[in-house]
Formats: structure tokens, C-alpha cells, sequence
């Protein structure tokens, strides 16, 4: 049975299992250098993380690293939270042992790492001054230890719009330190997984920061439910519960009513009502549309408005000349737009267009799947899309 | 305040277990739903849990529905999986500005419940901020909560739930900044977690994407109380305070209570007393102890709100309520209904407002959901009528709290203590949807005055201009005008006159019945009140037989010793009041006998209204002939005496037996210009009436266009007036006129009837439902496919609650007749067409149709057969009648068939010969054929 959470990641018999898609991002994490998951909130990428934190915790050898980025902000913060992470028995957890013990490194910083490594407590002394050192140490010692290593940042977003808005002035270095350093790593060895609900190269874009240094990670994104998949969450949600007396016609019902087939509005819909005792299927409308659509849709469909008015505020001309055309390219065909989405007309050129693609990719804007050709095919990431893009009049009849 | 019945308020963190238990009520899904979550997180942990928030406006029992929780939660306690529910105080001044303080509390609470002791008191004590060091400190208070965890559950196995209440005003203070929220969501979500969050919120928490604690929770929303939840507490509560449980009349006030407040449970406690209170101003005097008690708690809940909605719940009060979004945005001069939707929902979101579908309208329409709220911001606001009476601003209450019969029994009451604003209040609650404001009980009561005075001179306490202009503007105050110790008589009547005024007319009458029992031998004055009741009844009661019973006890003869004018009226009045009660030849002979004593006192304008009278029951009576020279008699006697209305009326008369008798053209010409006088009278009913007249006539000389103008003229002239009655008689024969010749503005008319009728919804107003045929063949005629459309669609709802009534359908066969005769064939055809389809679907649609509406295709077929002789047509309209729109259809199409080769055929009797003897029958009487006569039997001769 599908036991129903509502708030954040969920494993176990909480989590509704996606073989196929799961199946896709460990290959694709096996296979490159790490992912980027960036997309709309509560939408399930944190679950996919934990499944494949927990999958790749579960392959002998493998050492994984997790870090919410949440509340950091700081290159400090960060890295005592990437070494907190590091389990103490593990090759890199002795290899932290060693450095702490190094007399190759400043006091200071061996200082900060004992205080770590013994007690589990934080220095407050800064030691992002010995940045490029510290990080060079540990591209070294990735590169001396072979074994497989997987660094996950969840909310990676939030640890870089964290330290833009905590010292402005300084931001672009501090950032791009720190970007650099962890492309460092990957290429030493340490796969990454990237996860945030910000846009990345929105973000990146915004506060002017260098994209270069993610250019190797491959994108990943969360797509809605399939219809057959939704119903099949349903089922597992309300078959035990219900003593089978949810019978397909409400599941029928409650896909209709339900707007979106993301968990969240799934999990939601199925909170409000008695599964023990469902009501006749011809009230799900109803109750959707007062317990689940009205807060859901209207933040969601919002939030693409705030979106679009983030990046105006950013480059208007690049918003009006770029993300909209493209926008209006993909969205106003039913069928989904094969690349070349939109040709590129100066200033903006080929790689300005690819980035606008990626940008409204992980802000949940568009979605990419192979086409029958094998020609990428260009499409509204969610139900969600096309009902903000219906009523935004922004469309070409708009 | 100890005057008023009033309890006290609990402080739900102080109740036992046992209190709670017993005053626990409708909660019991969001209860199980925050238990349910509970078990899940209990099960789950350490891992990752349930985390609920609870939404509710101030007063909603989020405080008890914690408490509640807290104690059944304790249920899952066991040795192996400890449950710990730690219950912070309702505010945590203690933390302030520093996040991780919130930990450190939950940590000191924790080990609290651990040890027993009281630790978290000074351990917890406010500490100086730094938030450089915060992200390390709320590392560091994360991790001795988690030590204090591992020495709660020092099996491994555990939960802690910690209700946080008055969450969304933590987070705003001690989360402001988004780093720390995001440290605490980043908590929430940690993996291997062993606390739960139970927090609850008046705002928003979770609701802004762009906030970390965006869709963190399970959010629950506690729906108001419904009236039973309201009757269970109050049940509960009595039964706590040793009284019975509600009776069948207290449950009506309970119903009463839960709806003034709007569901809230904390105002259901504080007013569960008021339901042993009969008495309204001590109601209202608990109301407004209840707002001052409240004030606080009113001033937070409207603090809490942004300034926009501020804005809006203000204009909302002040202007009036209910209103629609598109009337509140034009009232506040926002640029349209978009501008303030989204405020507007955020206002239902709270509950303060609410909004339901206007009866029989499009519209939704907004008021505020607590009225003791809106009694409270009344008297904050400075509203004067507030302040001055303090019932008026609890309407919605007293309507529903007291029945008719005490509303009335009150508004005496109050007359009788000398409060006339109360006993007006309550008048006014007691005569809602009834009362009639021009009726002539009250609009020919000065004359009635006058002559009482002349026959009783000096009986009057005022002049009677006096009297009537105080009894006009204030009825209440001019109850007692008559005096304690003045003549009875005159106390019964202008006593009776208020009581009418203010819509006890019942009471008016026990008045003057009273006043009738003691006049003993006092003839005049037993005419004198038996003549006003008789106006009474008649007029105001519509209680013709016991008009009849008590002016059985005047007779002409009592009228002798009054002076001339005086005489003349009564016999006048009892000449009216014989005619209104259907007695026309006793009617005729009184109202001679005043027209003859006026012309003896040369009193004219007495003399033209006797004869109007005497002219109203000739034509009653049918003798037209004489109708005519009365009617112009009285007509020319009231141009004499510059009384216009009463020469439009008595022109009115004689237009009406010329059409009886034929003279159309005539009867055309005097009804016109009984139209004119009567709108140089400003005689709204009798310029309607006397247009109605040319109409028929018109129609009886096919003048069709024309007569649909001048209906469409008598109709906009009720409308202005807002006169439901005659509007019923205007659109009656608007629809006539509509189903003979085009008028496609009869089809919004009926519209506007229908509108017109729901917001007069009284007894004598007519109801657009009996004319719904009328409706069909008027768009029939006019192939008026899409103003019927959108007429049906509009106001599905008012059609689909309707009360069936009869409909009968002939007249839309005659209108598809008409379409042929007048247009060609193909018209013909083009409005069957039309009309057959849509009458199907609005038969369907409806859960209830009226009667008759089963067979409706038989009369329309019928209608069309009657009126339609063209066979081309017949046979087209009969290719129309196919099972889609009823089974019987086809049936109907043999007939049609059949009288189509009937009247096509140079011997019709050849073809009726050969036709089914039923479908014969059917053509012999739609064409008025005689039926063949049977031959007779040949007489067989018997073979020898």
C-alpha cells in the first residue's frame, strides 16, 4: 500500500515507484559527470534524489555525500557541511583524518577540520581565504582515491542565490570559486547531483556568474505523471484503505477533477477525503476544485507569471526577443516543436537561444523528449503550462 | 458585563482532559485527519514524518482541536514507541530573534516531560542575539535536540509531536528572513527525523512558493460550524450546566445563533446563554457586551488582514451587503472586478467573508460571514443608526432568532413600553415580503379622518393633516397619538392604521374588533369603525367574506344624521365596499342614492365618484348600455370637478362596454384617452389598465402590430413602476399579442417578469410561470432562437426551482399557424423547427415540469391543427415529429398527415371515410365537421 505524505521527499512505502524513470537517471548518472535536476517545486525531484542517494548508498564501495543546501551560505558553511556528510568510516572519512592532521595545511584550517573531526562542531574562524587550497587538496585526494564518490546538493539554487544576496559585492568571485572548485572535482572523480526548484542558469544568468563551470553536467528533469502512472498511484493509495470500495470509476473521477497528475496533487486530493469511506465519485469535482485546485493551481499558474517577470526584470530585451518567441514557438503547438525552436537573429545567436532552452527547462516552463526521428521535440513541461499559458493571453492569438 | 449572559472564555491550555472530552464537537474528519497523520509519522520514525498545519480563522478551535489531539495522541504511547506531545504556550516571547532558540526549547520542553521537573522555565530565558553566529547556533541546538531525543527514546524508537500555535506569526517574526526559514525547512525535512511538527496558523504559512516552507505541510482548514455542530455544543453545554437538552424551539434559535455567527465556534460558547433570553434588547445588549469582549480579538482578526482587504471589508460594511464583486469594485472605484478578485479571495480564504449564488440571478454575492463582527464594526465605526438603536444592526439575528408570531408580539410589546424604534424594528422584520404600500385603507385615510371629525367634531387630538403627515412619516410614533384617556374610537382607528403601517394587519384588526365590541349602542360609531375594518379587510387582509359579515351591521340608515358631505361619503364608501364584495344591486342603489344627495349639496366631485361606482357594478352586471351613459356622466361630473383620475377611470368603464359591445373603434378612442388622463393623473395602474383595453380591442380588428406596441407600452409602463400585479397582466397580453405577430421584445419582457417577481415574491403577485407557453409561442412568432436561448440559459436556475404549474400549448400551434398564414409556408416551417427541438430540451432539463407539459406536443399539435390551413404545412411541420422530441410524436405526425389530405381534398368526407375512426374523430372536431350519420340498418327480409 501506498502510505500518503504530503511536505517532502518520501521513500519506502511512501514513494510511488517510477522504474523507468529512475532506471533512465541512474544510467545517466553512471554515465556522465552528474546531473542537474532543476524544476518547479513539489513536483518530486527530491524524492527521485533520496531514491537514487539511497540506491547508490546501497552499491558496495560507493561513498555518497548529501548536503540540503538550505540556510548556507557561505563557501565555509558549505564545506563543513559537504565534510559533516562524509560517513567517518568511509575512504574520504579517513582521508578527512589525514588532513586534518596535515602540517602541509595553514593551522587554521587544521584547526577548523579537527574541531570537525573529533567534537562535530563548526569553527567560526573564515576559511575561504584558503579556498583555491582547500580545494586543490581535495581534487588532489579525489584524484588519489579512486573508489566511487557521489557529492548530492539538494537546493543547490538556494546556496547560490544564498551567497549572491549575503555579500553582493564579492558574490561573482566567491561563486565562481566555488563553481570552478566542484567542476574541479568532477572531472577528479566526484559525480555530482545537483538539485534545486530555481532555475539554475536563470539564476546564473541573473547575477551575471560564470555558466561555464556547469556546462558538463547533463540536465534532468521530473515529468508529470502519465496518466496510466497517476491511475496506478490511486490505486496503491486507496485499494487497502477503502477495502476495495474505491472502485476505477472514482479513480476515473479523480484524474478528472485533479488538474495536474503530480503527486502533490495527487497525495493532496487523496488527504482530503475518507479513504476508508470514499464519497460518490460524481463529489471529487467538487472537492477538488474547493480543497486542492484552489490553493495549488493558483500558486503554480502564478508562479509562472513571476517567472516571466523575474526574467524581464533580468535582460528585458532577451526576455521579449528570446524566451518569449520561444515560448510562444512550443506552446502554441499542440503537437510539440522540433529544433530548431526558434532561428536565431542577431544579437542573440545559436547558444543564446540554447540557454534560453535550458532556463525555461529547469524553471518547468518546457520539457525535451526524443521525437520520432530522433529530433529532439520541444513540449509544455506540464498540464500546469499550458493552463497558465491559456490564460496568460500571451500566445500568438493572445 | 455580569448583567448579561455572557460565560467565559476558556483558555483551552487550562481545561482537563475530561472538559475537553465532553465539549468536543464537530471536528471529528480534521481530528482524525491530524491523528491519521500522527500514527503515519509515529510509525515512520525516525525517518521522514507527517508534518500538519492547521488553518483556521481566530475562534475556530485550532487551540482545542491541539488539545483534543494531544490527549488521544496519547493513545499510540507505548513502552517500545514512546509518543511525547509537547505543547508549547499559546506565545513564545522567549525566542525572540533567535531561530535556534526554537530548538533549544523544544529540547528544555522535552526534557521537561522526561524528567518532570520545570527546567524549560529559565533555561529557556530570552538570550541577546548575534546572528553572525545563528547558522552555527542552529546547528548546535539541532543537535542537542537531537541528544535530548536519543535520551527520550533511549530505544531508538520515538516520536515527539511539537504543537506550535500562532505559527504563521512566528515565522513572520522569528523566520522573517529567508535564510532562517530555510534552515528550519531544511530541519523539517531531515532525514531520520523524530519530530513532528503540529503547528497552527490564522495566515498564511505554506502558501508562498517562493518561501522555503512552501507546501511543507499537510494543511488541514477548519470549516465553520455548521447549525448542528452549533445545537450539539449548545446540547453539550447545557447538559454541563445541568439544564435539559434544546427544545424544538430553542433549536430553531440555535439555527438562529449559528448563522449570526457565521459558523465560529468561539462566539457559539460565548452566546449559548442568549438562548434562555426572550427579551431583544437584552439580545442586543449581549451583542454588544459580546463586541466589546470581542474587541480585541475583532481588532486582531481585521489587523490581520492587508490594507486592500481592509479597504474592501470596509466598503463592503458601510455600502451594504450582500453585493457582488463587480458592484464592491465599482462602489470602491477599482477598475473592475479583476482588481479586487484576488483580495476578495483571500477575504473567503479567511472566512471573514462568504459568498453565495444570488437567487434566480448570475451573480455571486459577498457579505460578511460573523455578524457580531459586523455589529462590532458598526459601533467602532461610528455608524449613527448603530449607536442610536441598538437592534438594527442585528437584523439578520432577530429575523431568524424570533418567529413571525414574536416578532409581532414584540414590535406591541415595544409600542406598549413606549420604544417605538424597537417596536419599528421588529414591525419591519414581522411585515417583510408582505404589506401593501398604496392600498386604499391607507391612502384614502385622510378622508376618512375628515369625516369623522364632522361627524364627531373635536374627537381628533391634531388636525388631521397633522395626524396623517406624523402617521406617514412615522407610524410607531403616531400608535399612541390617539391618548390613553381620548375617545376609544378614535384611539382603535388611528391605532389600527399604524399597526397596518407597520405591517400587522392582523393585529390592526383585533384592534378595531375590540374597539367594535365595546362602541355598544353607539351607531355612528359602530358605522364609522365597521366602514374602517371593512377598508381593513378588503384591502389590507383580502378577507372579502368577513368584510361582507361586518357591513351587514351598517345600514344605509345610519347615515342620516350625518352631515351632507359626510353622508355622502359613507354612502360612498358602503357603495364601494358593496360592489368590492360582488353585491352590484345593492352597490347600484346606495351609490345612486350618494350621487343624488352630492348633486342636492352640489358637491360634484362626490357626485362623479358615486356614479363611478354605480357604473363599475352596471358593467358588472353586464348592462353596457347603461354602463355607457353613467360611465360618461360620471366622467364628464369629474372634468367638472378637475378630478382627472376619476374622469380616466370612468372613461376606462365606458371603454369597456363599447368593446363589449362591439364598438372597437369607439372603444379604441375613449381608451386612449382614459390612457392620457390617467398619465396626466400620475395613475400608473389605471393608464395600464385602460391600454390593455385598446389592445383587446385592436386585436379584435386584427390590428396586430399595433396592438402589440400598445401592450409593449402597458407593460413598460408597469415595469417603471415596478407594479409586479399589472406587469402580470401587461406581459399576459403582450405574449397574446406576441403569438400573432412578431414581437421579439417580449421574450426579455418575460425576463424582466421573472426578475419582478423574485424580488416581489408576495401572495398577490402574479407568476410568470403560468405563462410559459405563452413564452415559447411569443419566440415561435418572432424566430427569436437566440433571445430564448439566452433567456433559458440565463436563468436555468430560476426555471429548474420552479414549482411546476400548468402549461398548456396550444398557443405555440397557433403561433406556427400565424408564421405560415402571415409569411409564407417556409416561415411556418422555420418556427416549428425552432421552437419543437427547444421545447424538448427545456422539458428535459427541468426535474419538476409543469403539468401538463407531458402532453405537450398534443397541443401544440392541437393549436397548429386548429389554426393552419395550409396542408403543405401540416405535412412539413409532420416531417418534424419524430421520436427525438417525444415517443408520442409520431403518432401525432399520422394525424397531422391525415388533416393535411383532409383539407387538401375537394370531398373531405371521401377521405375521412377511409381514415382510422380515432384519427377521424380527432380531424370531425379540430374542423368542427358533424360526425357521418349512421346509415340506417337495411330491414332483411326473412325468407319463407
Amino acid at each position: 500500500m501506498l502510505e500518503l505524505f504530503y511536505g517532502g521527499p518520501v521513500s519506502g512505502n511512501q514513494r510511488f515507484a517510477r522504474p523507468a524513470l529512475e532506471a533512465d537517471m541512474m544510467r545517466k548518472m553512471s554515465e556522465t559527470n552528474g546531473l542537474s535536476l532543476f524544476g518547479l517545486r513539489r513536483i518530486g525531484k527530491s524524492t527521485l534524489r533520496l531514491h537514487a542517494q539511497e540506491t547508490l548508498a546501497r552499491t558496495e564501495g560507493h561513498t555518497v555525500v548529501f548536503v540540503d543546501a538550505q540556510g548556507i551560505n557561505s563557501i565555509d558553511q558549505f564545506l563543513f557541511a559537504i565534510l559533516r556528510g562524509i560517513p567517518k568510516e568511509s575512504i574520504p572519512g579517513k582521508m578527512l583524518d589525514l588532513l586534518s592532521g596535515n602540517p602541509a595545511l595553514p593551522e587554521t584550517l587544521r584547526n577548523a577540520l579537527k574541531g570537525l573531526v573529533s567534537k562535530g562542531t563548526e569553527t567560526q574562524d573564515l576559511i575561504s581565504g584558503y579556498w583555491p587550497l582547500i580545494s586543490s587538496e581535495i581534487a588532489d585526494a579525489l584524484a588519489r582515491d579512486r573508489s566511487p564518490k557521489t557529492l548530492i546538493v539538494d537546493e543547490f539554487s538556494f546556496l547560490i542565490r544564498n551567497m549572491a544576496q549575503a555579500e553582493p559585492a564579492t558574490a561573482a568571485a566567491r561563486v565562481n570559486a566555488l563553481l570552478a572548485s566542484m567542476r574541479q572535482w568532477r572531472e577528479n572523480g566526484l559525480r555530482m547531483l545537483l538539485t534545486g526548484s530555481i532555475g539554475l542558469t536563470g539564476l546564473v544568468r541573473q547575477y551575471k556568474f560564470d555558466r561555464e563551470h556547469l556546462n558538463d553536467l547533463q540536465a534532468f528533469t521530473v515529468p508529470e505523471l502519465t496518466e496510466e502512472e497517476a491511475r496506478a498511484f490511486v490505486t496503491q493509495a486507496t485499494h487497502e484503505p477503502s477495502n476495495g470500495s474505491w472502485t476505477a470509476e472514482h479513480t476515473s473521477a479523480f484524474l478528472s477533477a485533479c488538474g495536474a497528475f503530480y503527486p502533490c496533487f495527487l497525495v493532496k486530493g487523496l488527504q482530503a477525503l475518507d479513504r476508508a469511506a470514499p464519497p460518490p465519485p460524481d463529489t471529487l469535482e467538487a472537492l477538488f476544485r474547493r480543497q486542492v485546485r484552489a490553493d495549488l493551481h493558483d500558486l503554480f499558474i502564478n508562479q509562472f507569471d513571476k517567472t516571466l517577470g523575474r526574467y524581464r526584470e533580468t535582460d528585458r530585451a532577451h526576455a521579449d526577443s528570446v524566451l518569449l518567441p520561444i515560448l510562444r514557438a512550443v506552446l502554441d503547438t499542440p503537437d510539440g516543436r522540433p529544433e530548431p525552436v526558434l532561428e536565431p537573429s542577431p544579437p542573440y545567436d545559436t547558444v543564446d537561444i540554447r540557454t534560453a532552452l535550458t532556463m525555461l527547462r529547469e524553471d518547468g516552463f518546457l520539457d525535451r523528449d526524443m521525437g520520432a526521428n530522433d529530433d529532439r521535440v520541444w513540449r509544455p513541461a506540464s498540464r500546469l503550462t499550458t493552463l497558465w499559458w491559456k490564460q496568460s493571453n500571451l500566445g500568438a492569438r493572445g | 458585563m455580569s448583567d448579561h449572559p455572557l460565560i467565559q472564555t476558556f483558555m483551552t491550555h487550562r481545561m482537563t482532559d475530561d472538559a475537553v472530552r465532553a465539549l468536543a464537537t464537530g471536528r471529528e474528519e480534521e481530528t482524525a485527519q491530524v491523528l491519521d497523520a500522527v500514527r503515519r509519522s509515529h510509525a515512520a520514525a525516525p525517518g521522514t514524518l507527517q508534518h500538519v498545519l492547521i488553518y483556521g480563522p481566530r475562534g475556530f478551535g485550532k487551540s482545542f482541536l491541539t488539545r483534543l489531539v494531544q490527549i488521544r495522541a496519547g493513545d499510540l504511547d507505548t513502552e517500545s514507541a514512546p509518543l511525547r506531545f509537547v505543547l508549547l504556550p499559546e506565545e513564545q516571547k522567549n525566542v525572540t530573534r533567535n531561530p535556534h532558540a526554537l530548538l533549544a526549547y523544544i529540547a528544555h520542553k522535552l526534557a521537561d516531560l522526561r524528567t518532570g521537573e520545570d527546567g524549560s522555565w529559565t533555561e529557556s530565558m530570552f538570550q541577546w542575539p548575534d546572528p553572525a553566529k545563528e547558522a552555527a547556533h542552529w546547528n548546535e541546538a539541532a543537535n542537542t535536540l537531537e541528544a535530548e531525543l536519543d535520551r527520550s527514546f533511549p530505544g531508538g524508537q520515538g516520536l515527539a509531536v511539537v504543537a506550535i500555535e500562532n505559527f504563521d506569526f512566528l515565522l513572520s517574526s522569528l523566520f522573517k528572513e529567508e535564510i532562517a526559514e530555510q534552515r528550519l525547512r531544511g530541519w523539517l525535512d531531515r532525514p531520520g527525523n523524530r519530530v513532528m511538527v503540529l503547528a497552527t496558523a490564522t495566515g498564511t504559512v505554506d502558501m508562498d512558493y517562493d518561501r522555503p516552507l512552501f507546501q511543507a505541510f499537510q494543511s488541514i482548514r477548519l470549516r465553520p460550524w455548521t447549525p448542528e455542530d452549533c445545537i450539539a455544543y449548545f446540547d453539550r453545554h447545557r447538559r454541563s450546566h445541568g439544564k435539559p437538552p434544546l427544545d424544538d424551539d430553542r433549536r430553531a434559535k440555535a439555527r438562529a445563533i449559528a448563522d449570526f455567527i457565521g459558523g465560529n465556534p468561539r462566539l457559539a460558547q460565548l452566546l449559548a446563554d442568549v438562548l434562555d433570553t426572550q427579551d431583544a434588547l437584552s439580545v442586543a445588549q449581549t451583542m454588544t457586551a459580546l463586541a466589546d469582549k470581542l474587541a480585541d480579538y475583532y481588532r486582531r482578526r481585521i489587523d490581520d488582514l492587508p490594507p486592500l482587504a481592509q479597504g474592501l471589508l470596509d466598503a463592503l460594511i458601510r455600502g451594504g451587503e450582500p453585493t457582488s464583486q463587480t458592484d464592491l469594485a465599482a462602489r470602491v472605484g477599482a477598475d473592475g472586478q479583476n482588481a479586487i478578485a484576488r483580495i476578495m479571495q483571500d477575504l473567503q480564504r479567511t472566512d471573514i467573508i462568504r459568498g453565495y449564488d444570488e437567487p434566480g440571478g448570475r451573480s455571486v454575492l459577498y457579505q460578511v460571514t460573523d455578524r457580531v463582527f459586523v455589529h462590532f464594526y458598526r459601533l467602532r465605526q461610528g455608524n449613527q443608526s448603530a449607536q442610536d438603536s441598538p437592534l438594527t444592526t442585528i437584523l439578520d439575528f432577530l429575523r431568524a432568532f424570533y418567529s413571525r408570531t414574536e416578532q409581532r408580539d414584540q414590535a406591541l410589546a415595544y409600542l406598549d413600553q413606549g420604544r417605538p424604534a424597537e417596536a419599528r424594528v421588529f414591525a419591519d422584520l414581522a411585515a417583510e415580503g408582505g404589506g401593501d404600500g398604496d392600498s386604499p385603507y391607507r391612502t384614502d385615510w385622510a378622508g376618512r379622518l375628515e369625516r369623522l371629525e364632522s361627524v364627531r367634531p373635536g374627537c381628533l387630538p391634531l388636525p388631521v393633516a397633522e395626524i396623517v403627515a406624523r402617521m406617514d412619516a412615522c407610524p410607531e410614533t403616531a400608535y399612541g397619538l390617539g391618548g390613553a384617556d381620548g375617545d376609544p374610537l378614535v384611539r382603535a382607528i388611528i391605532q389600527a392604521q399604524a399597526l397596518a403601517r407597520m405591517g400587522m394587519a392582523e393585529e390592526a384588526d383585533r384592534t378595531l374588533t375590540r374597539a367594535l365590541a365595546e362602541t355598544a349602542n353607539d351607531k355612528t360609531a359602530e358605522a364609522l369603525l365597521a366602514l374602517e375594518r371593512t377598508f381593513l379587510l378588503v384591502d389590507e387582509l383580502d378577507r372579502i367574506q368577513e368584510a361582507v359579515t361586518c357591513l351587514r351591521r351598517i345600514g344605509p340608515d345610519v347615515f342620516n344624521d350625518w352631515p351632507p358631505t359626510a353622508r355622502t361619503e359613507g354612502l360612498t364608501d358602503l357603495a364601494w365596499s358593496l360592489g368590492a364584495l360582488g353585491e352590484h344591486d345593492a352597490a347600484i342603489a346606495t351609490g345612486r342614492k350618494a350621487a343624488a344627495l352630492a348633486e342636492k349639496t352640489n358637491d360634484i366631485r362626490g357626485q362623479a365618484r358615486a356614479l363611478l361606482l354605480v357604473a363599475f357594478s352596471l358593467g358588472e352586471l353586464g348592462d353596457h348600455q347603461e354602463v355607457l351613459a353613467t360611465g360618461r356622466e360620471a366622467a364628464a361630473l369629474a372634468e367638472k370637478a378637475n378630478d382627472i383620475r376619476g374622469q380616466a377611470m370612468a372613461l376606462g368603464l365606458v371603454a369597456f362596454s363599447l368593446r363589449q359591445r362591439g364598438d372597437h373603434q369607439e372603444a379604441i378612442a375613449i381608451g386612449r384617452e382614459a390612457a392620457a388622463l390617467a398619465a396626466q393623473a400620475g395613475a400608473v395602474d389605471e393608464q395600464a389598465d385602460a391600454l390593455r383595453l385598446v389592445v383587446f380591442s385592436l386585436r379584435d380588428t386584427e390590428q396586430r402590430e399595433d396592438a402589440a406596441a400598445t401592450a409593449l407600452e402597458s407593460a413598460e409602463l408597469a415595469f417603471s413602476a415596478d407594479k409586479a400585479f399589472t406587469a402580470m397582466w401587461s406581459v399576459s397580453i403582450v405574449l397574446e399579442s406576441a403569438a400573432e405577430t412578431p414581437c421579439p421584445q417580449a421574450i426579455a419582457l418575460f425576463g424582466r417578469w421573472m426578475d419582478l417577481c423574485h424580488t416581489q415574491p408576495d401572495a398577490n403577485t402574479a407568476d410568470w410561470r403560468i405563462a410559459l407557453a405563452g413564452l415559447f409561442a411569443a419566440a415561435a412568432r418572432a424566430r427569436a432562437w437566440e433571445s430564448l436561448d439566452a433567456l433559458l440559459h440565463d436563468r436555468r436556475e430560476a426555471f429548474a426551482n420552479a414549482k411546476p404549474l400548468y402549461f398548456f400549448g396550444q398557443e405555440i400551434g397557433r403561433a406556427i399557424a400565424a408564421t405560415g398564414r402571415d409569411e409564407g409556408r417556409a416561415m411556418g416551417f422555420a418556427s416549428a423547427a425552432g421552437i419543437l427541438p427547444r421545447l424538448a430540451a427545456f422539458g428535459a432539463d427541468m426535474p419538476y415540469p409543469p403539468a401538463g407539459f407531458n402532453s405537450w406536443i398534443s397541443n401544440v399539435v392541437a393549436g397548429l391543427a386548429g389554426a393552419c390551413r395550409d396542408p403543405g404545412l401540416l405535412r412539413d411541420v409532420a416531417g418534424l415529429l419524430t421520436t427525438d422530441l417525444a415517443p408520442e410524436a409520431p403518432a401525432q405526425a399520422i394525424l397531422l398527415r391525415a388533416l393535411a389530405d383532409v383539407d387538401a381534398a375537394e370531398k373531405p368526407e371521401r377521405i375521412l371515410a377511409r381514415l382510422d375512426p380515432d384519427v377521424a374523430t380527432w380531424i370531425r372536431r379540430v374542423r368542427g365537421l358533424p360526425d357521418p350519420t349512421p346509415r340506417a340498418a337495411k330491414k332483411r327480409s326473412r325468407k319463407r
